[in-house]
């Protein structure tokens, strides 16, 4: 194994494991094995990489389709795992934050394909720019549909809060 | 909660480790990966040509004087195996030629045409080729009635039946099963 490709696994890994555990509602092992396959297919396709964009955009495209090739496993996976919403938040400063990182992973369930993809992708704090060359849509597409999907997105989380109060 | 920053912030606030070093368990599965015959076609593909070879070598090397019926049977059942080979073959360029760096858009649009293909071929296809494999045998079981006692003739033809009956109804179901499967890959891809 090259030199290269192990600091591109230690530099990239935290986010790519990050964006799969967001895409698959915080399952942990399923966002382990998802974020395994994504660097199984940078290593076979490093040689492609033709510094045409950045390395972080080749990697984000590449996660995120292996997160759209095994959509049926993780539908079936999901399927197990119930509403993950918390019935109130806790008093322990520690626990809030899970209970409402919680929170936050089951609102992004709700939201459809791509709606995942691209809110995974802000929080992880990817340029516009880099997120619509990754996805194939054009600027304003992307632009209109993250507005939309973060507007989804704080409606959910609102009325999880106000059921939870 | 009260502008997207809160949102941000609860994500930011997850525990996320860095790694120190690619692990055993990547390294392993890059290598199992590398392996051209880990791939489900390939192995299909192997196994196929050494049955055609398996019933070449018998034909040619056992049965030295035999009917052109039993030549016929014969290569019922390879052409059976060879379209059969053809087939994986096509499935394996078509899912090796699914380019994981394409736009998602792209990406998802080859997905979904990567399953119509293989439903497609999926059904027909492989009725054909088992009939096709069954009517070969059956040719060599005429061959078979005048080297065999009336006994032995009976007990193989019965034995054939069961194994016929008995793989058509797990190919049905595995067929069934997977059409399921994907018909449901397909919906999926509607994004």
């Amino acid at each position: 194994m090259n030199q290269s490709f192990n600091t591109l696994y230690k530099e990239n890994y935290t986010k790519v494991y990050r964006l799969c555990l967001t895409y698959v509602s915080g399952d942990e092992a399923l966002a382990d094995d998802l974020s395994q396959e994504v660097f199984v297919k940078i290593w076979q396709n490093l040689d492609q990489f033709r510094n045409e964009s950045q390395i972080s955009t080749w990697i984000y495209r590449i996660t995120v389709n292996t997160c759209l090739m095994h959509l049926r496993k993780i539908k079936k996976t999901q399927e197990k795992i119930t509403d993950q919403v918390p019935e109130r938040l806790c008093e322990d400063q520690e626990d809030t934050k899970d209970e409402r990182l919680k929170m936050l992973r089951a609102c992004i369930k709700k939201l459809n394909e791509m709606g995942k993809i691209l809110i995974s992708l802000v929080l992880e704090e990817v340029p516009q720019k880099e997120i619509a060359e990754a996805v194939g849509l054009s600027n304003e597409n992307v632009r209109v549909q993250i507005h939309r999907n973060k507007g989804k997105l704080f409606k959910c989380m609102t009325s999880k809060e106000m059921q939870n109060a | 909660m009260n502008n997207f920053k809160d949102i941000k912030s609860i994500y930011d606030n997850q525990k996320s480790q860095e790694p120190t070093e690619v692990p055993k368990e990547l390294k392993k599965r890059i290598k199992k990966a590398d392996r051209l015959v880990n791939n489900s076609h390939i192995k299909n593909i192997v196994i196929l040509s050494i049955t055609v070879l398996g019933i070449v070598g018998i034909d040619q090397f056992y049965f030295t004087s035999t009917s052109m019926l039993f030549e016929i049977g014969i290569i019922t059942m390879i052409m059976a195996l060879v379209i059969r080979i053809t087939i994986e073959l096509f499935s394996y360029r078509r899912k090796k030629n699914l380019n994981i760096l394409r736009q998602s858009d792209q990406f998802i649009s080859d997905l979904k045409a990567f399953y119509l293909w293989r439903k497609k071929i999926h059904k027909y296809p492989t009725y054909m080729t088992f009939s096709l494999y069954v009517i070969g045998v059956g040719l060599l079981f005429i061959e078979f009635y005048k080297y065999l006692s009336a006994f032995w003739f009976n007990f193989f033809l019965v034995e054939f039946v069961v194994i016929i009956v008995v793989l058509i109804f797990f190919i049905r179901k595995k067929i069934k099963k997977e059409i399921n499967t994907l018909n449901e890959m397909i919906e999926l891809y509607e994004i």
